[in-house]
This record gives C-alpha cells, sequence and structure tokens, in this order.
C-alpha cells in the first residue's frame, strides 16, 4: 500500500508532467489554423 | 485558497483524462477507427471545398486524365472546364480533368489527400506547383492537417522527419481524433448546397462556386481583395501558347532554381514521398510554374528547386517566363489579373489557362518515362 502522501505527491508529479508535454506540443502545433472565418482571408 | 482539486481521488480522475487525451492516437486502434471518407465529411465548405473533394474521391469512379492537386495558387491558376473542354476534343472522348485544391500550402496536403486520391481512382496526370511555401520554405505542417491527419494511420509517413515535427503531428492527432470518432456514433450530414447556401458562399468569397467549375477557384475579385475593382480585362494581352516552355537540357537555360533543398526538411520529405506515390501509380508529374506578381520582370522562370532531383522522380516542369507573359503591359494591367501578390483572378486565370492547355495535352500525350 503507497502512503497517502506519497501518492499525493506522485499524482500532482503526473499532473504537472503531462501538462508540460501538453503544453510544448501546443506550442510546436501553433501554426494550425482553427478559426474557420480565417481560412480564405490567408487562401 | 481553495484547494484545485476536493480529493485526491479527483486529481487521479484528472491526471487520467489528461492521460488519456494525450495518448489517444495510440490507444484507439486503427480497426475501431471511422473510414478515412469519414475525415473529408467532417469537413465542410467553410474549412475548404472538401465537400468537393469527398464526393471526387469517394463517390465518382471514373479514371481521371489530368487532376489539379495543390494549394490555392494552383486553384486559382487554371480554367479547369476550358482544359477538360480542349482535352476532350484532343481525345475525340469526354475527358474527365478536375481540381482537387484547398486553401494553405504544403506538401505534406498534396501527399496524404494525392494518396486517397489514387486509392480510389486512376489518375493519368497530376498536375501542382511549388506547395513548399509562400514565404520561405514552410517548416510547419498544412495549416488544417490536424483536420486530416491520423496518427494511427499516417504514423509510417513520418518515418525520417525530425522530431519536432513527428511531434507535430501527433499533437494534430490528438486536436482531430475525438471529432473523428464522433463519427462513429452518428452520420455526418451531406454538405448544404441549396441554392441559399451556394450563394451566401459565393458572396463570402467572391467567387463562382467550385462545383460549377470541375473544383476550379474562379475569383472575382480586384487586386488587394477587392471585389469591388473586379472588372473583366479587355486589353492586350501579349503572350501565346508557342511562349510556354517546358524543362529540357535545351530550354534550361529559361529556368533559374533558387535554392538547394534541406535534406530533412518537412517540404523536401512530403514532395519526395509524393513523387514516390505518383511513380507506384504509374501517374505522370507535372510542376506548373504560377507566377507570383513580384516575378513580372523575371526573364527566367523562377523554380525554388530543380523538382524532379528534389523529388527523386520524372516531372515535367512547365511554365512560361514572366517577362515574356506580361511583356509590354503596364503595372495597373498586370494587377488586373491577380486578386493578391500570389493569386490569378478570373482575368489572369482565363489568360493563363488559354496559354499552357496546348503545352499541357501534349504533355499528356507522352509523359516521361519512368
Amino acid at each position: 500500500m503507497i502512503p497517502r502522501q506519497k501518492a499525493e505527491w506522485i499524482i500532482y508529479a503526473l499532473i504537472i508532467a503531462l501538462s508540460v508535454i501538453a503544453l510544448t506540443l501546443a506550442f510546436f502545433s501553433s501554426s494550425f489554423a482553427f478559426d474557420n472565418r480565417v481560412v480564405y482571408q490567408g487562401f | 485558497m481553495s484547494p484545485a482539486f476536493s480529493s485526491i481521488k479527483d486529481a487521479g480522475a484528472f491526471a487520467l483524462l489528461l492521460l488519456i487525451i494525450l495518448l489517444l492516437p495510440i490507444l484507439v486502434p486503427k480497426s475501431e477507427l471511422p473510414p478515412r471518407e469519414q475525415i473529408y465529411a467532417t469537413l465542410s465548405w467553410n474549412v475548404g471545398p472538401y465537400p468537393f473533394i469527398h464526393q471526387q474521391i469517394y463517390d465518382e469512379k471514373s479514371d481521371i486524365d489530368i487532376a489539379i492537386i495543390g494549394s490555392s495558387r494552383i486553384w486559382c491558376a487554371i480554367n479547369t472546364p476550358y482544359l477538360q473542354e480542349q482535352l476532350s476534343e484532343k481525345l475525340g472522348r469526354k475527358a474527365v480533368v478536375i481540381s482537387l485544391c484547398w486553401p494553405w500550402t504544403g506538401f505534406d496536403a498534396v501527399y496524404f489527400i494525392a494518396q486517397d486520391l489514387l486509392q480510389h481512382r486512376r489518375v493519368h496526370t497530376l498536375v501542382f506547383t511549388d506547395e513548399s511555401g509562400l514565404y520561405g520554405v514552410q517548416t510547419t505542417p498544412h495549416d488544417e492537417a490536424w483536420r486530416w491527419f491520423r496518427f494511427e494511420d499516417d504514423a509510417d509517413a513520418l518515418e525520417g522527419l525530425p522530431l519536432q515535427a513527428q511531434l507535430t503531428y501527433y499533437y494534430g492527432s490528438i486536436l482531430g481524433l475525438p471529432r473523428n470518432l464522433l463519427s462513429l456514433i452518428r452520420p455526418n450530414l451531406p454538405p448544404d448546397l441549396s441554392p441559399e447556401r451556394t450563394r451566401a458562399l459565393e458572396a463570402d468569397h467572391h467567387w463562382v462556386m467550385p462545383t460549377q467549375n470541375l473544383g476550379a477557384a474562379v475569383m472575382l475579385e480586384g487586386y488587394f481583395n477587392r471585389p469591388d475593382l473586379f472588372e473583366k480585362f479587355t486589353g492586350k494581352l501579349p503572350a501565346s501558347p508557342s511562349d510556354v516552355i517546358s524543362y529540357t537540357p535545351q530550354t534550361a537555360a529559361d529556368f533559374h532554381f533558387e535554392m538547394q533543398p534541406a535534406p530533412s526538411s518537412l517540404q523536401t520529405h512530403f514532395v519526395k514521398k509524393f513523387g514516390a506515390l505518383a511513380q507506384a501509380n504509374h501517374t505522370a508529374l507535372v510542376c506548373l510554374n504560377v507566377p507570383h506578381l513580384d516575378d513580372r520582370e523575371s526573364k527566367k522562370i523562377p523554380e525554388r528547386f530543380f523538382w524532379p532531383e528534389v523529388m527523386e522522380s520524372p516531372v515535367t516542369l512547365l511554365g512560361i517566363v514572366p517577362s515574356v507573359l506580361f511583356k509590354g503591359m503596364s503595372e495597373e494591367d498586370v494587377e488586373k489579373l491577380y486578386w493578391d501578390r500570389h493569386h490569378f483572378n478570373q482575368n489572369g486565370q482565363d489568360y493563363f489557362t488559354h496559354l499552357i492547355t496546348p503545352k499541357l495535352i501534349e504533355i499528356y500525350d507522352t509523359p516521361p518515362k519512368s
């Protein structure tokens, strides 16, 4: 059985790590167009 | 300040949700994905002419004589019905000619969409133009790649790309997959092509609906995106079809190749794959130079790369020297052929298509040997 404090630490570390990964991927992908309204202006 | 999570279980559930979202492209097995057709079915006219592309790839079955493929520059450059009419006359039967085009540049889009097309229809000749980027060589995926790239289907195509580029496609897949998976739960509605909707699209984009022109975009805009300035050009146009040049050792001096490609660049990677795909399907390739307004005084046909070498495939290069194309025309008259610096409007499209059509038909008759 993992002690509660250690489990908390692991989960929060996991959340932080996953968030960092998500943000890094989002940074790499900032060139994607998401707004349909601007599509034809750039053509 | 209250804590972010009321219990350790809540925090655990949130971590699990994040993990599932990030691993979604790997967790969903290929066998459980909706058919690729549904990728196109999820894309509306607001994103691009994907309903037309969908119809051409999945509903139409006939062999295609010439498919114009690529982004808006070639989309606006070719009057497809005229090309079809001329080719039909030459062949003595109704030729099948389409423009399979979309907004935004990138050879990745050309490769993936050509792959879907060639899996469903036999194509004799594919005509494309330089898609490596409008402002320098593009290092990022196509702007809409997240809508049509599926990691489960397409991961193999990324092999050899820098890690950063691979990660971007992976992230795109995370973004696009939920919308794609929705197709398993309920069907995508067919595109609305009612007269009201068609009129609205034509008014929004200042074009004649591509469905009426075999996929081509006929832009009714004056220079600088000014629909109010558009008028039919009635002046004298200087060039004739005999001015159109295809690349041979004898005509090499009429071409100027600006750069040596970076071997591992994203554009090089996909244009090479596009070449191999065409070869595997016995499809001839023609790279058509579509002149930018800023090239108008160039005394050579400017190409960024020497495509046959970059693609490692037989490609016919076709173009017209810009200074010949616009010889003697005032700057004001040249601008009447464009709706922005990179795209022909209807005037430019008609002029350019009439010039290149005879040579294109000649090339169709005698494709290069592989």
